[in-house]
């Protein structure tokens, strides 16, 4: 299974989460930003970092960048995946491939620390642990939704992850969501760095390959 | 132009360097020569009052920063200063810091790996406490390299001098090592990076003097841009790689300058600099502006005469600037063009050779052999102990760092030294610290007890002492006391390295750390970089089993230190440093070494700041275990090299075995059990310990 690293100037995540797909199973490969085609991947996964500096807003510039005409592409046509973490999460809002927006952090600053987490019952992680611990690293992390797609998302079981003690102010605690067929997935905790003997815990492991046996369960 | 002592003293020169330079040119300097003089003849360029002390006593190797190897991986490494700056502008002068040392590491075609800061303040409800985190926070995280650990100090001596030092650590692959050693005329000099502008002009005589925060002629602080350093970072990795490429350089102080003439120099050439060629920020910009410009995100490369567009072409993907700005000769001579005209031609060795003003004033600081005692209570001192901003819990500063990005920290800020992966089983410790209450009580005995500190700190990761760096903070160098402190405290780094039997790879000094008449105690700032074997070896800091024993490793009856936490607020008439067995202190941290590697410990903390009791009470709430004390130790009294360990009962016989082979002093003091600390019969409830030792979580 091929998986591509897209990797924007300011990207920094973009090393470790090719070490933790290439752990979790896939074959990866990193995308530079001005690449036109994804045809030949299963799972797009855009990594954290600071794309553009975030000036402006965190994703606002990102978005404008030619490989995301592919992406939109790649979605619309069903062809995989597309996984967006941190920075690559509010690329994914920016570019309204996702439902929401994202909020400078309630306490007003970056904060960097593992966090506890509900997993939520969806098709993708039914059968992985109901808790884990993930890091959390980022200034703006508050997701917001109006009421009324909050609850949409909640009636299509799209809200992956909560936090169990909300560290940002997200809406409901919401720290991952999926669109409404499960191929854009956005989180904010980063499931890479929990994916070694010598990280904090195997957490991350679970989450990267419950997505691989998700892309095979919609292959069949 | 000559008397005119205004404009001398606006340039930080003195009429002794202004005649020294008329007599070796037999002319007067141009205004651009003069310029060039100012800032190469700076103290932060040209080491004036330092360069041959540093030499004569510690002889690290050239280069751009230091290198230690594992294998076949070189771990660089170096600290450098930012305190003027961010005494002006808290949160640039932080965010330039981090940017400056980061290049100082990719200049060496290393990949940076960590950050470490070593910060020295006043208030924690200070703009500058608050700037500088946030400048350190913002610039880091943004170049994904994690802050993975240092030191946050509080003492009223910093209250309007802040130290702000930091330690960028690289990592590079045997045979990729780049050199700043220029060779060959009629190759090329070519810079890429940002545009250059009039920021962060009289940089280096800016730092190079005692500040004065209320005159209006204080220079612009540069403004850093961490998004264009991040595509410096890959930019500079892609060009180190190649063949073609010959030296790298980063602009730091004095910019274009200093880093060309640095490299020419160094490989014994001269050069011609053709400044109509840089890109400029702004219009009407003068030659010794473009020379001796701070701008930031900017490097230097020598690459060979006809292979310029193979470094164009990598600027040009990651969208920075390119310039071919001058080329080497063979005459050792700087030639600056400017607007058709030769606007400076000078020697380059007097550029790059500033006089030599140091001093080796010996002074003796008093030291004591008295034996500590104590028979009180012990809650009252340690409670005020673990709140003290010193050593109370640093998690609300290093929360706001990325200490994990790149997804290899395996030991997170917290406690003793951070640790990286780095293949296989290794991994790579790192500490940075000082303590001024140390070396200003007497800056030989406390330098080497900063030393031994940082070392201790690496051993209780589990790693082993490979080479040190190190930042010399202190005050104006022209008074004979600041100068008896420097030489003394570079007499104490000598020795101690010599004991420990460790390299010094490299350095940096920080003086005129002084305002409003005030100077900061001697801060020597010690950097080291370890070797873990294997990192599932590597012990816990804190206790983690009901009835495992606790023992004290080291000297159990220790001599009264006046620098000790514990006496703070008292004002003894004598007041002396411990005097330390050095000799012992290295075996006991050898010793230690072996334990570890061993495994026969569970959880290891070296005892520092507040002694054995703010040590287990340390292990005791990051554990969330009640342990259970009975010693006639000083509970708070404080003296290098020793340690606390959890040892499991099965282990017991052969720990104390491999102790008493090597002749180390250790006693067993107490064990794991029950829900409380419990000192001597004196019952302390955790959650008490844990409010006091977290109390900076309210200033965040």
């Amino acid at each position: 299974m091929r998986a591509a690293v897209i990797v924007f100037p300011g990207t920094n995540c973009d090393s470790e989460t090719y070490e933790a797909l290439q752990r979790s199973g896939f074959q990866a490969a990193y995308v530079w930003h001005d690449w036109a085609s994804l045809e030949d991947y299963d799972l797009i996964v855009l990594p954290g970092g600071f794309s553009y500096g975030d000036y402006l807003r965190p994703g606002a510039i990102a978005r404008f960048s030619p490989v995301m005409k592919a992406v939109e592409k790649y979605v619309s046509d069903e062809r995989g995946i597309v996984l967006g973490i941190c920075n690559g999460f509010q690329i994914l809002l920016e570019d309204g491939l996702l439902p929401g927006a994202m909020m400078r952090n309630e306490c007003g600053h970056f904060i960097c620390k593992p966090v506890a987490l509900k997993v939520e019952n969806t098709q993708i992680f039914a059968h992985i642990k109901r808790r884990v611990i993930l890091y959390i690293a980022h200034s703006d992390g508050r997701y917001i939704a109006d009421r009324k797609t909050i609850k949409k998302l909640e009636e299509h079981h799209c809200l992956l992850l909560r936090y169990e003690e909300n560290p940002n102010g997200a809406t409901d605690g919401i720290a991952a969501l999926a669109n409404e067929n499960f191929t854009v997935i956005g989180m904010m905790p980063h499931p890479e760095r929990s994916t070694a003997s010598y990280h904090l815990n195997l957490d991350g492991l679970e989450i990267f390959q419950a997505i691989r046996r998700w892309i095979h369960a919609r292959r069949s | 132009m000559r008397g005119d002592l205004e404009r001398l003293k606006k340039l930080s020169m003195s009429l002794e360097d202004y005649e020294r330079i008329v007599q070796a040119l037999s002319r007067e300097p141009s205004e651009a020569e003069l310029y060039i003089f100012s800032a190469m003849w700076s103290e932060h360029c040209g080491y004036k009052h330092s360069k041959r002390l540093l030499k004569k006593h510690l002889n690290p190797p050239e280069g751009n920063a230091g290198v230690v190897w594992i294998d076949d991986w070189g771990i660089v490494f170096k600290v450098e200063s930012h305190n003027h700056p961010c005494a002006v502008e808290p949160f640039q002068g932080a965010a330039t810091g981090v940017g400056g040392i980061i290049r100082d590491v990719i200049a060496m075609g290393a990949r940076p790996i960590a950050l470490l800061d070593s910060l020295h303040f006043f208030d924690p409800c200070s703009h500058i406490y608050e700037g500088v985190i946030s400048g350190i926070s913002v610039y880091g995280n943004s170049i994904g390299v994690p802050t993975v650990g240092g030191e946050v100090r509080l003492d009223r001596q910093f209250a309007s001098n802040p130290l702000v030092n930091v330690m960028a650590v690289g990592l590079v692959k045997h045979g990729q090592l780049c050199s700043a050693k220029a060779r060959g005329a009629g190759n090329l000099i070519v810079l890429v990076g940002s545009k250059t502008g009039r920021d962060g002009l009289h940089g280096a005589s800016f730092a190079s003097r005692e500040l004065n925060i209320e005159t209006d002629e204080r220079p612009s602080v540069q403004v850093g841009d961490p998004f264009t350093e991040k595509k410096l970072i890959e930019a500079t990795l892609e060009i180190s790689r190649l063949k073609s490429l010959i030296a790298i350089q980063d602009m730091g102080a004095a910019g274009i300058l200093s880093s060309t003439t640095e490299m020419a120099a160094s490989g014994g050439l001269g050069l011609d600099l053709f400044l109509d060629q840089v890109p400029l920020r702004e219009n009407g910009m003068e030659a010794w502006e473009i020379l001796l410009s701070e701008s930031q995100e900017r490097m230097a490369f020598v690459i060979e005469k006809r292979h310029e567009e193979e470094v164009k072409k990598i600027a040009e993907k990651w969208e920075l600037d390119f310039a071919k700005i001058g080329v080497l000769t063979s005459k050792e001579e700087l030639r600056v063009f400017w607007r058709n005209n030769l606007v400076a031609s000078l020697p380059l060795p007097l550029v790059v050779n500033a006089p030599d003003l140091s001093r080796e004033v010996k002074k003796s600081y008093p030291t004591s052999s008295k034996i500590a005692h104590w028979s009180g209570k012990v809650r009252e001192h340690l409670l005020a102990l673990l709140s003290n901003p010193t050593i109370a819990s640093k998690r609300p500063v290093y929360e706001k760092y990325d200490f994990a990005v790149r997804g290899k920290t395996v030991k997170p800020p917290g406690a003793d030294a951070s640790v990286l992966y780095l293949e296989g089983k290794k991994g790579i410790a790192l500490t940075l610290g000082g303590n001024s209450r140390y070396t200003a009580l007497n800056p030989q005995e406390g330098t080497k007890a900063v030393l031994f500190e940082a070392c201790a700190n690496i051993v209780s990761s589990g790693g082993k002492p490979l080479g040190i760096t190190n930042c010399l903070n202190f005050g104006n160098p022209e008074k004979e006391e600041i100068a008896a402190q420097f030489y003394n405290a570079l007499l104490g780094l000598e020795e101690g390295v010599k004991i420990l039997r460790i390299p010094v790879t490299g350095g940096n000094v920080s003086f005129y750390n002084e305002s409003d008449g005030k100077q900061i105690p001697p801060t020597p700032v010690i950097g080291v970089v370890g070797e873990v074997e294997d990192i599932e070896q590597i012990p816990l800091s804190y206790f983690a089993h009901e009835g495992d024993l606790i023992y004290l490793i080291g000297r159990s009856s220790v001599p009264k230190n006046s620098a000790s936490y514990y006496l703070s607020e008292e004002e003894p008439a004598e007041r002396a440093f411990a005097e330390v067995g050095w000799e012992e202190c290295a075996k006991t941290l050898e010793a230690m070494i072996g334990l570890v590697s061993s495994g026969l410990v569970v959880a290891l903390h070296d005892i520092s700041e507040g002694g054995i009791t703010v040590s287990c009470a340390e292990m005791a709430i990051e554990g969330m275990k009640g342990i259970k004390i009975s010693t006639e130790i000083h509970p708070f009294e404080e003296y290098p090299a020793r340690f606390i360990a959890e040892v499991s009962p099965s282990k017991v016989a052969e720990f104390e075995r491999c102790l008493n082979d090597t002749y180390i002093e250790h006693a067993r003091i107490g064990l794991i059990e029950g829900n409380h600390f419990v000192w001597n019969g004196e019952t302390i409830k955790l959650p008490d310990l844990k409010r006091a030792y977290h109390f900076l979580e309210s200033f965040k």
